[in-house]
């Protein structure tokens, strides 16, 4: 495979590429983590570093994300590699989960507790002081108050989501991992999840969530961890990403007062790919970004045309995704 | 206590209404039999080779494997383990108080029926020592049984066939064909506590050591599934 | 670049139009996806260590016996064995009756469990299957499942027999009522302990409880019979005889092999032979009907 596209971003504090140093406030760390079964690698040699704030670790089904997220919370042993969370390593230390929380994403919670009981037997168990208050506080955290009286059995997959939520921070971690935490809500209690990981984090919590969704990586997260087939495709702002995807063009929408001799007058200049023309847009393709936006107004004025708007089009994270993923 | 905790739910998840039905009704077989002998004052049935058959062979290890691999390896399986996990609990506590709750649960149901079943069969003269002595028995192998199919549960994701075929080809058939397997053998420890306490209740090849060998028996399965949780894997996702 | 119209764009969606199997073929292939997945053909590799290893166990006493009169055969007095033989057709049904048992309760939980649990029920009656067909071809499925079980073994050992005997045309007339019978006795074990393990393989989605109920069903009757009839023959006591699915089988097996049962373990040889005949009968239908009524009234 190509070597890894990134440069060192000093950018980029919270998430590292491989080889690069590790930032000092990195929460979690995995040095050469492989995974294998038998035959088949699951994950393949991965790194990186995550720190306080919002991750999100993006991937098609299939991808490794879940095995990912079970060797960071102790639950599957890396065959080979290291992993670190606050410095100590998680396989076969129960002491770690003291800062550390787990949302899974299998269903199961015990049906017959209510779940104020749950949060309730989890605090409990973490050997908190006060663990009815620490569970009430949880509850009311994840707007589930009105529901914990009721048996988990009865609950809806979201209300069973935000329980198995407030039971993984009913003890205050500093660092929590979530597998597919939107799976099943609805936009508003997707919001209300999302505004709530977001306040965590920015009291200096490190977060990180994974998911095949691309809006909700995009909305949330302030990185992103892409893996695809068990590999670590890119890490970092994706926006910083795009810009070094250097082998494909960047693509720019302008509407101007007259586009077709704007079109003629990129096409002069040597950074410009091509230029297209549709119902009164034109697409313009670069070859770097920071070239042509340095180009676009002097271009203007030389060929006397006003320009109403430009706008990069394919800086989404979508395309982002779409293109690491089919590079293989 | 965490201890307690962990028992606690494990109680409450063991004793679903409908398990609770039908294992009640299965220790209550031994009872009815017991009965049935009771009403025909003429026959002279052995109480011990009655417990022996009904309750030791079958229906002890039966009920402990009910409990044993609900206690842990059925949550395993379907993931409700992760949660009892990712807490900052050492596993040997976790095994303790999930073996704790499975013995007991079995005994709380097979020491009754064994004891009643024996007053019931028993002539007058020997029933005092003959029913304690195969109540002793029942207790302390509800607690091995359930210990071993704890551990079989933490071990494999088969826990409960190569269970099952434990208690009926290795404790049944092999017993039979292979005498000194029955040092291997849970069935012979009771069978051998026993005999020690009322002496001629149960025919035993292991006798007094039948104590030595439960409490090694009990203290093994419950190491090797602190080992084994220890370093349990969560497969499966994505 | 899109314009404010919408359009459909046609990426070649085509309807069925090939033929459609039907309802026939839908019971047919459920029937051998039951009786291969109970053999463990067809699932991964862990599932076929069970029956492999159950299904070697019946088989080796045959084996054991065919290789020990092969050999015995070389020394002088080796007829005397051969008369008094150990494994024979009319005993090897209840010689490996205990792993008949164990695979019925390993395997039995499986075939209606796994769907229970994950909750393909609703996928398979939203077919050309009907409830009923679906129970009843999973059912035979497995009875034949346990015919093979059963009767697998005494082929082994009637070809065994057949080559070793000096005149190969007469030992296979010799040999061939005998494992004519041992069929007919296969049928009734397939039937009975067949139909009763899927019945209460019917009821619950979680195996330690089919598992456990299985078990029970097969060993405890036995147990209480016998020591009920050690009373002394009374009536109520013998009949009680035909609650116990072993002991029915030990009956139909010494009227298929036409001799007497022997009462080791109690068992009394003073019922008609038609009345265990009836009872297997009945104990088969009655478990089918059981199993029918349960998917028939299960809400999916």
């Amino acid at each position: 495979m190509t070597a890894n596209p990134l440069a060192p971003t000093p950018t980029a504090p919270n998430a590292a590429a491989p080889g690069q140093p590790v930032p000092a406030n990195a929460a979690i760390v995995l040095e050469r983590v492989s995974r294998w079964y038998g035959n088949v690698v699951a994950i393949n040699d991965v790194s990186f570093a995550v720190g306080p704030g919002v991750t999100g670790l993006l991937g098609p089904n299939g991808a490794g994300k879940s095995t990912l997220l079970h060797m960071l919370a102790g639950l599957l042993r890396p065959s080979a590699g290291r992993v670190l969370v606050g410095g100590q390593p998680v396989w076969r230390n129960p002491g770690i989960y003291r800062t550390l929380g787990l949302v899974p994403e299998r269903e199961a919670v015990h049906d017959y507790l209510t779940g104020t009981a749950f949060v309730e037997l989890a605090a409990r168990l973490h050997r908190l002081a006060d663990p009815r208050a620490a569970a009430a506080r949880a509850i009311d955290t994840v707007d589930l108050a009105q529901a914990a009286g009721r048996p988990v059995g009865t609950y809806s997959k979201g209300m069973r989501q935000r329980v198995k939520i407030a039971a993984a921070l009913v003890h205050d971690p500093s660092t929590l991992l979530l597998d597919e935490p939107f799976n099943g809500m609805d936009p508003r209690q997707r919001l209300h999840m999302m505004q709530l990981l977001r306040s965590m984090a920015a009291a200096g919590r490190t977060i990180l969530f994974s998911s095949h969704i691309l809006e909700e990586v995009e909305r949330l997260a302030d990185q992103v961890l892409v893996v695809h087939a068990g590999r670590l495709a890119a890490a970092g702002n994706y926006r910083q990403i795009r810009r070094l995807m250097t082998d494909r063009p960047h693509t720019f929408r302008v509407r101007s007062s007259d586009n077709r001799r704007l079109a003629a007058a990129f096409l002069g200049e040597p950074s410009v790919f091509g230029a297209e023309l549709h119902d009164g847009q034109l697409m313009v393709r670069v070859a770097e970004y920071s070239g042509f936006t340095r180009i676009v107004a002097k271009v203007a004025r030389a060929s006397d045309v006003s320009l109403f708007e430009v706008a990069p089009t394919d800086d989404s994270l979508e395309s982002v995704f779409a293109y690491l993923v089919s590079r293989r | 206590m965490i201890f307690l905790e962990i028992a606690r739910v494990t109680v409450r998840g063991l004793l679903g209404r409908r398990r609770t039905i039908l294992l009640v009704l299965l220790a209550a077989v031994p009872v009815l039999v017991g009965l049935l002998v009771h009403a025909n004052q003429g026959s002279l049935v052995a109480v011990g080779a009655t417990v022996d058959a009904l309750v030791v062979r079958i229906i002890l290890p039966l009920v402990a494997l009910v409990f044993g691999t609900a206690a842990l390896g059925s949550e395993l399986e379907d993931g409700l383990a992760v949660h009892l996990l990712t807490k900052p609990i050492g596993r040997s506590t976790i095994v303790l108080a999930k073996t704790a709750v499975a013995g007991s649960l079995t005994a709380a149901l097979v020491v009754p029926s064994t004891a009643i079943t024996a007053l019931l069969i028993a002539p007058a003269s020997a029933a005092g020592a003959d029913t304690v002595a195969l109540a002793v028995g029942a207790l302390v192998g509800s607690y091995v049984y359930a210990a071993i199919f704890v551990a079989l549960g933490v071990v494999t994701s088969r826990g409960l066939i190569v269970g099952l075929g434990y208690a009926l080809i290795w404790e049944g058939l092999l017993a039979g064909l292979l005498p000194g397997s029955q040092v291997f053998s849970v069935r012979e420890y009771v069978r051998g506590i026993a005999s020690v306490i009322s002496p001629g209740v149960l025919a035993s090849v292991v006798g007094s050591a039948g104590f030595l060998y439960a409490a090694i028996a009990l203290v093994a399965a419950v190491a090797v599934a602190a080992y084994r949780l220890a370093r349990f894997e969560v497969r499966g996702g994505d | 670049m899109t314009a404010e119209t919408g359009s459909i764009y046609d990426l070649g969606y085509r309807r069925y139009e090939g033929p459609r199997l039907g309802r026939a073929h839908a019971i047919r292939s459920l029937f051998w996806h039951s009786l291969r997945s109970t053999w463990g053909i067809g699932r991964g590799a862990r599932a076929k260590i069970a029956p492999i290893a159950l299904a070697f166990l019946a088989a080796f006493p045959a084996v054991a016996i065919l290789a020990a009169q092969a050999l015995l055969r070389q020394f002088p007095g080796g007829e005397g064995f051969q008369r008094e033989l150990p494994v024979r057709y009319e005993t090897y049904a209840s010689t490996i009756g205990i792993f008949v048992i164990l695979f019925c309760a390993a395997q039995a939980p499986d075939l209606f469990g796994r769907d229970q649990r994950h909750k393909l029920l609703a996928l398979y009656f939203a077919r050309a299957l009907r409830r009923t067909d679906y129970t009843l071809a999973r059912i035979a499925g497995f009875m034949v499942a346990i015919f093979i079980l059963q009767l697998l073994p005494q082929v082994l050992l009637f070809l065994g027999q057949v080559l070793l005997s000096t005149d190969v045309g007469k030992g296979f007339l010799d040999e061939a009522p005998s494992l004519a019978r041992a069929a007919v006795q296969a049928i009734f074990t397939a039937g009975l302990l067949g139909g009763l393990s899927m019945a209460v393989s019917a009821f619950t989605p979680r195996r330690a409880y089919a598992v456990a109920g299985i078990i029970a069903l097969f060993v405890i009757p036995t147990i209480v019979t016998g020591i009920v009839v050690g009373f002394g023959s009374e009536d109520l006591g013998r009949w009680l005889i035909l609650l116990s699915p072993t002991s029915v089988l030990a009956g139909t097996n010494a009227l298929v092999f036409d001799t007497t049962i022997t009462s080791d373990g109690g068992i009394v040889p003073f019922i008609p032979a038609w009345a265990y005949v009836t009872a297997a009968l009945l104990g088969t239908a009655g478990s089918i009907l059981v199993a029918i009524r349960r998917f028939r009234g299960l809400s999916v």
